[in-house]
Formats: structure tokens, C-alpha cells, sequence
């Protein structure tokens, strides 16, 4: 009876038919880069996408999903420690059906004056069949030269000592002088804990932030508190950033 | 050896009461036997005798025990069985003859039951026509052990593990006075985040860390209860209520994606934070055994599963209010009654009711109402047990729509969740037995999820469709089996399963659409289990299982890679000494886009022993700390790890 069963599995299966499971091909490109290149970007312009699918029977769909980079990595790489502002104001998730063998299509995104830092975009796509592209990724880093500009030297999330006091390192600068420039300590909740405003000079051009000193909540330990930056220049431009500090 | 297997017998009795007469009885079905006499406990049957069980008692180790059957651990006391590559409604799960119905709204979620409690155990397939629930599947049935004589018993077991931090404790108290027997029993547990030995995961092609060796959030707590009451004359009476409540929080890469600083975790693993969900499950039931045979049962069920999460908005919508992401309440209903009316001929009627009510925000699934009559009848034959059924199935689900955003936060439209459905289904189920062979066509309806979710289903993180035209499915299985061999096959012309479509889900943070759809399968398999030696021992159990598409070719999702494990040990005096490797290949069948799982090895020991009242066991799992994925569990998808290594003490008192 074995035999009959073994038999009838192998009839079976050799009477199986075949789909396509090929899959279809995702070629991402902005402004002019190509992924896993790297796209550049300058905030009040536009970024120019381009979407090249194809595939060998009929194309089904493709997502294009454009978000900030904060709080996460792609394809295995480390996440980076970067200053961005307005991460969340600026994305886009475009959802649609593809026709034919092959196309081409273009998406362009205007940039928002007051961000900057780096931003995720990718591309996935399918057959009719349901066959599902290799994701198409690439980092796109959007500078700015109209809000102030704050630089800081971490290359990761700072850790501080819970009941102690922490002074802050980097500068806030903006060509065009600065008018003010605040920095503040936040819960996880977003609860205000401190603010202190950064010594300067209307029309200073540059300020450091080693003057601002935090005390660090003696019961803050294992939490995450949150470094809040904001600088205005002498346009009114405004620059708000921030960055999480680990307190142990 | 002998005072071992006393002692666990002893410790072995259960208030999982099914109509079986349970007193040193040998039960048996066509697939397995269980023997509960007090003198030894062993789950035997087509494979032979699992010597596992010798060294862990509860019953979800009794279910793993044996070959073709796995169990997707979702936390502790919640699993999901997993027969045959066959899960969710393909499998009846029966709670003193009761199917239970509720808390499923995903093939993913598991049931509230205190399977890995040490007392409450002992699994057999369902028996007389109740076999013929679960359609082609296997039914699982927890069985009772009661006192054979008057007494009073007190019975206790905890349980410390070092790794996931698990710590329980349960008690029963039994007692007999001539016919009638009452047994108690109440188990608590409580655990902290799952240890693992990986440092990150991948969901929608973003890695995120995983800090500190653990799980953020994804500690729990349960608490169980069960009561029985029996007057067993030549008419007996059986009145049984069970339920609890299972608590644990979900690890953030569920809901959505989560920022860094959400898996730093915090110095309480034991804390359950946002999201987080919580199952409760209350079955009442009565039966009745007469002396001319007739068996009547009846119970009442309620199950709530809810999830809870902070309020967000997959598009462009305003955020909830509330914590409450998607709920489920059930409430249930069902009768029996089975009657021999000649030699060798029995009948019987089954009718269940369903009223399912879904709230939340996140919409996944509509409210629904189920209803199934069947007629039942069984025929014992000189050589062949032949059993037929006919199911009438009735299916209503109502519509659903929510407004539609633009980024703005405008409402622009609306987006329709889900139409108002009726459906009703047919069915007959036959199954034909022998010693050695078992044929079965059977018959099952869609489920209400399989046609009508449409949402993102946090439980296996993918957008979800259910199909509202599918039709019942049938499956043609022909089963032999000889000593520790048994091979199988089965052909369907319309399985019901989950595949990818070409669409992408409309809104952020969900990927492909996964629908519902149907194709002819073909599933086939083999088993192997035997024990040889009695001092020194060896015990082999292994199984392989295929399953594929038959018009493409292509696998289906989720089928159990082949898998062995080899016991090796020594009793002396009582005392027993183990260990054992877990093997599974990597997953050479799949499902279109469906991910690669690769092998791995595992190694287990354990020591135990009896002192005067009791009995002490030390049980090393994953000894080697390997990390690896388990192919058949849906959070494979975030490519998060099975648990690390444990190290378990236990100790009961009798």
C-alpha cells in the first residue's frame, strides 16, 4: 500500500501544472541616483523619482513609500545617528496598479522649506500572479540652506547618568544670523522637564551649545528622555530637531 | 522505573473531562490510544509509545511528543496545534466534548488553556462521533483521571524557569465519596520577556535592534481555573466549568513600526506595557451519560480576545481616542446527543451556535453570526468502523465602512470594510476505518475570517482579505500505518488557503494584500516513532509533510518542515537521566514570496526523581542557546527568534 501511496503522490505531483514564478524587476531612481545609491536632495526643491518595472508575463503593482529614516534601518545596515528636522512632515506612499511587461513612471515630490536630514525611500513590486519584486531601497539626504543648522558630536544616542548634570556639545549656526535659540528636555511622553535658551547676540551668525546644562532626573533611570533644539534666524526661518538620550 | 511511572501517573489526572469512562480504562480511536491507568501514563497509538512523556507531564509536551504535531507557542499558555500542517478551523480543539469556537480571529491565535500546566494534561483525539469534528483533521480532547476510590487528594506542581523567567503554580483538590466526584483545580503563571540570543529583526525590509538579549514586552501572566462535578451511577451526570485569563504584552514590531527607543525595554521584564493583548474564556457544560447509552452534551462558551494599542492611524485619518485596537467577544453555543439504536449502530445530532461582535478602532474583521446542524451516524462493522455526517452551515456577517482621509485630514470618501454576507454551505464527511487504514472525505465551510477580514492583522503583520465567494472545501485522505511507520495522502479539490495577491495594501505600514483563494492541493506525509529499551533507552520520532498546489505547483504556506528527535536515557531506581536533539531541516516547501526557514539543532537534557511525596524534575531546553525560527510560526515574519535557552525546575507534591 505504501507503493500505491508513493505512486499516487508522484502521479500527482508530475500532473502538476507550472506558474510564473519569476519575479518582476523594481529599478528606483531620484534625482538622478539610482538605488542602493544614495539621492540628494535640497529642501524647497523637488525630488524627481522614476520607477522602471518589468517583468516577463505582466506586471501587477507597485508601493512607493517615502519616510523619514528616524528610529530604524534598512537591509541590514546600522541606523544612523542624524539630526533631522520635521521627519514626519514630509512622506508619501503611493499605491497602483502596473500594466504590461514593462513600464515606466514618474512621481515628483515637492521638498518643505524647513526640513532636513535623511529620508527612506523604496519600491516594491509585483506580477499579476502576485510574484513579489526584490525591494528597491536608497537613502535620500535632504539638505538645507534656509533654516539654522544644528551640528552636535554624537555618533549615537547619548547615555546619561540618572541625578546628574549634562552639558550639551555642538553649535547652531545660520549664515544669515541667528535671533534665537532654545534647548529643552523632554520626557518620553513629551512632558517639558527644562528649557534653557542658548546665549547669543542678535545677528550672531553662530552659538555653541556647551552653555546649556541639564540635570538629569534622579528617578529618570531606564527611561528614555528627549532633546528638544530649536533656532530661529533673522528670516524668521525656524529649525526644530531633536535626539533621544538613554538614561541609565 | 516502575515508581516512577507510579508517581506520574499519580500526578497525571486532569480536569479535562470528556464522556469516557476514565478509571485504569484504555481509551482508543482509530489514531491513538492513551492509556490513563494510575500506574503508568503513555500516549501510544500508530507511532508507538513517546518516552517523552515520562519526562515532562503537561500536555502540551504530550502533543509534541508526537510526530506530525507542533505547536506554535504564542506565549505561555497560549498555543496553537498544528496537525498535519493543519491549523485554525481545521482543527477542533474539544473541552469536555465541547468544540471550543472562540478567540480565533486569525488561523494564527492560539487557545486559552492550561496546556503547559503540570497537572492539568493528557490529550486524546476526540472519540466515538465526536472524531468526525474536526473533519479531516485530528481532534484534540483533554481526558479525566478522577480517584477510583473515596478519598480526598491535594495535589500541587510549581515551576521556576531561568531564561524566560517563568514562574507558576497551580493546585487541585480531588475528592470522591461514592458516586460522586468533585475536583478543583487553579493555576497561576506568570512570565517575563522572551529571552533570545539575536541582536535584531527585519520587518518590511527595515532592521531594527533587538537590545538587552530580549523581547521587549512580551512578558504575560495567566490565570486558570477549572471544576467538575460527576455522579457516576448507571446514569451518570457530568457538570464542568473552566476558563481564565491570559495577559501579554506584544512586542512592538506588531503594531506598526517601532522607533529604536521602543526596544530599549526598561529594567522591569515582567512589566507589560502598550500594545498588548488579553484573552478571556469562560465554557460552562453538562452531560449526561444513560444506561442505554445515549450520551447527551450541552454548553454555553464565552470568549473575548482583545488588543490593545496606542491609538495611531494606518493613512490619514485622526487618532483614536482609546487604547482599544480591535476586539472579539464570542459567545457560543452547542448541543449533542448520540444514541446507539442497534448493535454496532449509533446516531446522533449536533447543532452550534455563534454570535461574534468585533469592536475597535482597527478594523479586521465585521460582526458575525454562525450556526451548523449536522445528523451523525456510526456503524462498527466485523473488520471496518464506518461514520457519516451531514452539516448544514449558515453564515452572517455584517457590513462595515469607515470614512476615508486625505493627508489634509479631510474625509474625502468612504472606505467599505466589509458587505453584508449570507451564506450557507452543505457538507458530508464519511470515514471508514480498520486497524492500519483509515479513508476519510471530509468537509469543512469557511470560517467567518476566511470570508470576510480585510484589514491588517497584527498576529502574522500582513494585510489580510477574506473572499466572500469561496465555497466549502473537501479533501479525500487515505491513511496506513504498521508498528512505528504510518504514511498518509490527501487530495483536495478546493483547499482553503492564503496567498499573495499582485495588490498592495492601500495605506502605510502594510505590505502585500494576502487573500484567500482556493486550488487543488495535494498533502502527503510520513511518521515514524518507536522507544527501544527499558533501563537504557533510545526514542526516535520523526515526520515529513508536503504539501502543494496541484494547478501551479507551488507549496502552501506555513507546511512543517521534516523534523526529528532522538532520546537517549538511563532510569535507575526511579531516578532518570535524558537527553535529547531536536532537529528540523530548513523549509524546502513554499508558498509563493513565502521566506526560507533555515534547519537547526537543538539539544535538550534533564534529570528527574521522586522523593516521598512527590517528584522533582530539572529540564534543560535549547541547552546550546540556538538561535533559530520555527517555519509554522506566523512571527517568523519579523524574523523574530524562538525562545533561548531555559533551565526549568519543578517539583510536585501529592
Amino acid at each position: 500500500m505504501k507503493n500505491v501511496l508513493y505512486l499516487s503522490a508522484l502521479v500527482a505531483l508530475a500532473a502538476c501544472g507550472k506558474s510564473d514564478e519569476t519575479a518582476p524587476t523594481a529599478v528606483l531612481t531620484a534625482n538622478g541616483a539610482t538605488a542602493p545609491a544614495e539621492a540628494e536632495a535640497q529642501a524647497g526643491g523637488t525630488l524627481e523619482v522614476v520607477l522602471q518595472l518589468t517583468d516577463d508575463e505582466a506586471l501587477g503593482a507597485y508601493r512607493l513609500d517615502l519616510h523619514g529614516a528616524g528610529g530604524h534601518s534598512h537591509e541590514g545596515e546600522d541606523a544612523e545617528f542624524v539630526l533631522t528636522s520635521g521627519g514626519d512632515d514630509w512622506a508619501a506612499l503611493e499605491v497602483a496598479d502596473a500594466a504590461g511587461v514593462e513600464a515606466q513612471i514618474t512621481h515628483s515630490y515637492p521638498i518643505p522649506d524647513h526640513i532636513r536630514g535623511h529620508w527612506h525611500l523604496l519600491l516594491d513590486a509585483t506580477d499579476a500572479t502576485g510574484n513579489e519584486a526584490t525591494t528597491a531601497y536608497m537613502e535620500v539626504h535632504v539638505e538645507n540652506d534656509i533654516i539654522p543648522l544644528f551640528e552636535v558630536p554624537y555618533t549615537a544616542e547619548p547615555v546619561w547618568a540618572a541625578g546628574t548634570e549634562q552639558a550639551l556639545a555642538g553649535t547652531v549656526t545660520d549664515p544669515d544670523g541667528l535671533t534665537s535659540a532654545f534647548a529643552r528636555l523632554l520626557t518620553e511622553d513629551e512632558l517639558l522637564l527644562t528649557e534653557v535658551e542658548i546665549a547669543l547676540t542678535e545677528g550672531d551668525v553662530s552659538a555653541d551649545l556647551s552653555s546649556v546644562t541639564f540635570s538629569v532626573p534622579s528617578d529618570a533611570a531606564g527611561d528614555e528622555l528627549e532633546v528638544e533644539l530649536e533656532a530661529t534666524d533673522t528670516g524668521g526661518n525656524v529649525c526644530v530637531t531633536s535626539f533621544h538620550v538613554e538614561v541609565e | 522505573m516502575k515508581h516512577l511511572l507510579l508517581l506520574a501517573g499519580a500526578a497525571c489526572s486532569t480536569l479535562w473531562v470528556s464522556g469516557q469512562t476514565p478509571d485504569g480504562d484504555s481509551l482508543t480511536s482509530p489514531a491513538w490510544s492513551i492509556e490513563l491507568p494510575s500506574a503508568a501514563v503513555t500516549v501510544a497509538g500508530p507511532w508507538g509509545a513517546s518516552r517523552q512523556l515520562a519526562s515532562s507531564l503537561s500536555a502540551s509536551d504530550q502533543l509534541v511528543a508526537l510526530p506530525a504535531v507542533r505547536l506554535a507557542a504564542l506565549g505561555e499558555g497560549l498555543v496553537q496545534p498544528v496537525l498535519r500542517g493543519l491549523q485554525g478551523s481545521r482543527v477542533a480543539v474539544l473541552e469536555r466534548g465541547m468544540p471550543m469556537q472562540g478567540g480565533r480571529w486569525g488561523s494564527d491565535h492560539g487557545l486559552v488553556l492550561p496546556w503547559h500546566s503540570l497537572l492539568s494534561q493528557t490529550i486524546q483525539p476526540a472519540t466515538g462521533l465526536n472524531r468526525l469534528m474536526a473533519g479531516g483533521a485530528l481532534a484534540v480532547e483533554g481526558v479525566p483521571w478522577l480517584p477510583a476510590t473515596d478519598s480526598t487528594a491535594v495535589e500541587a506542581a510549581t515551576r521556576l524557569r531561568h531564561g524566560d523567567g517563568l514562574g507558576a503554580v497551580e493546585a487541585r483538590w480531588t475528592h470522591r465519596r461514592g458516586p460522586s466526584q468533585t475536583a478543583l483545580e487553579l493555576g497561576l503563571r506568570t512570565f517575563a520577556d522572551r529571552n533570545v540570543r539575536d541582536s535584531g529583526f527585519t520587518y518590511l525590509d527595515r532592521t531594527l535592534p533587538i537590545v538587552g538579549g530580549r523581547l521587549v514586552n512580551t512578558s504575560g501572566r495567566s490565570v486558570n481555573f477549572a471544576a467538575s462535578w460527576r455522579h457516576a451511577t448507571a446514569h451518570q451526570w457530568e457538570l464542568g466549568a473552566s476558563g481564565g485569563r491570559f495577559e501579554q504584552g506584544l512586542f512592538p514590531g506588531f503594531i506598526g513600526f517601532p522607533l529604536e527607543a521602543d526596544l530599549v525595554g526598561d529594567a522591569a521584564p515582567r512589566a507589560t506595557e502598550l500594545p498588548r493583548q488579553i484573552a478571556d474564556r469562560l465554557a460552562l457544560t453538562a452531560q449526561t451519560w444513560r444506561a442505554d447509552g445515549t450520551h447527551v452534551n450541552v454548553g454555553l462558551q464565552w470568549n473575548e480576545r482583545s488588543e490593545l494599542a496606542p491609538p495611531h492611524a494606518h493613512g490619514w485619518g485622526p487618532l483614536p481616542s482609546d487604547d482599544l485596537s480591535f476586539r472579539l467577544r464570542e459567545v457560543g453555543a452547542f448541543a449533542a446527543v448520540e444514541r446507539p439504536v442497534r448493535d454496532g449502530v449509533t446516531w446522533g445530532l449536533q447543532a452550534e451556535g455563534l454570535v461574534g461582535a468585533t469592536a475597535g478602532w482597527e478594523f479586521l474583521l465585521p460582526s458575525h453570526r454562525r450556526g451548523r446542524v449536522a445528523a451523525l451516524v456510526g456503524w462498527d462493522l466485523p473488520v471496518w468502523q464506518v461514520a457519516g455526517r451531514i452539516d448544514l452551515w449558515g453564515h452572517v456577517s455584517e457590513g462595515f465602512v469607515e470614512p476615508l482621509y486625505a493627508i489634509t485630514g479631510e474625509a474625502v470618501g468612504v472606505d467599505e470594510r466589509a458587505v453584508e454576507l449570507t451564506r450557507g454551505f452543505v457538507g458530508v464527511t464519511g470515514e471508514a476505518t480498520r486497524p492500519g487504514w483509515r479513508v476519510a472525505l471530509t468537509t469543512r465551510a469557511p470560517d467567518p475570517y476566511e470570508l470576510a477580514a480585510n484589514g491588517i492583522h497584527h498576529g502574522t503583520a500582513r494585510f489580510e482579505r477574506g473572499a466572500s465567494e469561496l465555497r466549502a472545501e473537501h479533501e479525500l485522505l487515505v491513511e496506513w500505518g504498521r508498528g512505528a511507520w504510518r504514511v498518509w495522502a490527501a487530495a483536495a479539490p478546493d483547499f482553503i488557503y492564503l496567498g499573495p495577491t499582485a495588490s498592495f495594501a492601500p495605506i502605510a505600514h502594510a505590505g502585500q494584500v494576502m487573500a484567500f483563494e482556493q486550488a487543488p492541493v495535494f498533502r502527503t506525509g510520513a511518521e515514524f516513532a518507536r522507544t527501544w529499551g527499558e533501563a537504557w533507552y533510545a526514542d526516535v520520532r520523526a515526520a515529513v509533510l508536503g504539501a502543494w498546489r496541484l494547478d501551479d505547483g507551488m507549496g502552501l504556506p506555513f507546511t512543517p518542515p521534516a523534523d526529528a528527535r532522538v532520546e537517549v536515557g538511563r532510569a535507575v531506581r526511579g531516578m532518570r537521566i535524558w537527553s535529547a536533539v531536536q532537529t528540523q531541516s530548513p523549509s524546502f516547501i513554499l508558498a509563493r514570496n513565502e521566506s526560507h526557514t533555515p534547519g537547526f539543532a537543538l539539544l535538550d537534557a534533564g534529570f528527574s526523581a521522586p522523593f516521598s511525596r512527590g517528584h522533582l524534575r530539572l529540564t534543560a531546553r535549547n541547552l546550546l542557546n540556538t538561535s533559530y525560527l520555527q517555519h509554522i510560526n506566523p512571527y517568523r515574519a519579523l524574523g523574530l527568534a524562538e525562545q533561548g535557552r531555559t533551565i526549568e525546575i519543578s517539583i510536585q507534591i501529592q
